[in-house]
């Protein structure tokens, strides 16, 4: 089934409740085996705007993980900001997005509950290095 | 002292409403809070990328031309623009917009075909001094194009932190504490009508115990 017409479980989460606080959630995350084979790798936010996505930070990350999990691997990757636990995380089920993280930052990350906490000057880490394959969302 | 908000009636109806709105705009306030924090960090984070792209701009330029008087030199400006002039341009330059925290910025990428190593063509009278002058010049371009991406992001997250720092201060200073004066003045109200509701109440009650002592 083509990941275009594919809601996951993050964004059925986020839809419902947050949708127009934060209108540069795409409507529709892509795979990145999908993504590897388009000419123009993109996804179409909420706002109606396209987001881009570099070739050469999606070749990095083709490169960090096992081909098996092109397949799984969402992107954008998301970074949900919590205003009210002052926290931000990642969600990762299967641990591929904790993986790459770690790698980045050179550091084993913990998983507990299928998220990874991550601090401010974490995050500015992870944004120098995929810039457009991560995307903040801000929760309540 | 903060201005209170206007209200069609003092009931207890708005009393319910304003303290609905007052939770929602400190919720909100803590969202625009973060965002402001997250849009300073990146822009942070771009401004110390620009500094370093800039100097690295900078020098490669100034080596190209070093390289190009070199060139020159040895070749000639004749032969120089005939090498140049053999082949046309081989890099793309994919175009396009990201979204950083809600602002969109523009995205380019530069993609250089895989056959050519240089800018320009091989001609009968290239050397190493072309070369070398090709391969700068290369750099250079690069340069120019993730310059052109992060100056153009600079302007447009700064007008994005401006605005988000306005609507967080109407949040903090102006909003949310009209609405706490309101819900205070309106809670004020509501306790004065009960203490003259009992007061009223006491005045009628000692009113009929005078009345049936009498009578009785």
């Amino acid at each position: 089934m083509p990941s275009d017409f594919y809601l996951d479980s993050l964004l059925r989460d986020f839809l419902g409740d947050c949708a127009s606080l934060n209108p540069q959630l795409p409507l529709c995350r892509k795979t990145l085996k999908d993504l590897l084979t388009e000419d123009h790798p993109h996804v179409t936010c909420g706002d109606g705007k396209d987001h881009f996505f570099k070739k050469g930070e999606l070749a990095y990350l083709a490169g960090v993980i096992r081909e098996e999990a092109h397949e799984s691997l969402l992107l954008p990757i998301i970074i949900e900001v919590i205003s009210a636990e002052e926290r931000m995380i990642v969600r990762s089920d299967k641990g591929i997005e904790k993986d790459i993280l770690s790698t980045v930052l050179d550091m084993p990350l913990p998983l507990s509950e299928g998220m990874v906490t991550l601090y401010p000057s974490q995050v500015g880490e992870i944004r120098k290095v995929l810039a457009t394959t991560t995307q903040y969302v801000f929760r309540p | 002292m903060a201005k209170k908000i206007s209200i069609a009636r003092p009931t207890k109806m708005e009393l319910i409403r304003l303290k609905r709105r007052i939770r929602l705009a400190k919720r909100i306030q803590k969202i625009v809070k973060d965002r402001l924090s997250i849009l300073i960090m990146e822009f942070l984070q771009m401004v110390r990328r620009c500094v370093v792209v800039k100097e690295r701009v900078n020098s490669e330029y100034a080596a190209a031309y070093a390289a190009l008087s070199v060139a020159m030199g040895f070749h000639g400006s004749v032969t120089l623009k005939k090498e140049m002039a053999q082949s046309g341009p081989t890099v793309k330059i994919r175009g396009g917009t990201r979204n950083v925290a809600g602002v969109s910025i523009p995205f380019f990428e530069g993609e250089w075909e895989e056959s050519t190593d240089r800018l320009y063509g091989d001609g009968a009278d290239s050397s190493s001094y072309i070369d070398r002058t090709c391969e700068l010049a290369k750099r250079c371009l690069e340069g120019v194009i993730e310059l052109a991406e992060l100056e153009k992001a600079l302007e447009l997250i700064g007008m994005e932190i401006n605005r988000t720092k306005r609507i967080n201060n109407a949040l903090e200073y102006i909003i949310i504490p009209g609405l706490d004066e309101t819900i205070k003045f309106l809670t004020m109200k509501f306790e004065e009508r009960d203490r003259e509701e009992t007061s009223r109440l006491k005045f009628v009650k000692h009113l009929i115990e005078g009345r049936e002592t009498y009578a009785f």
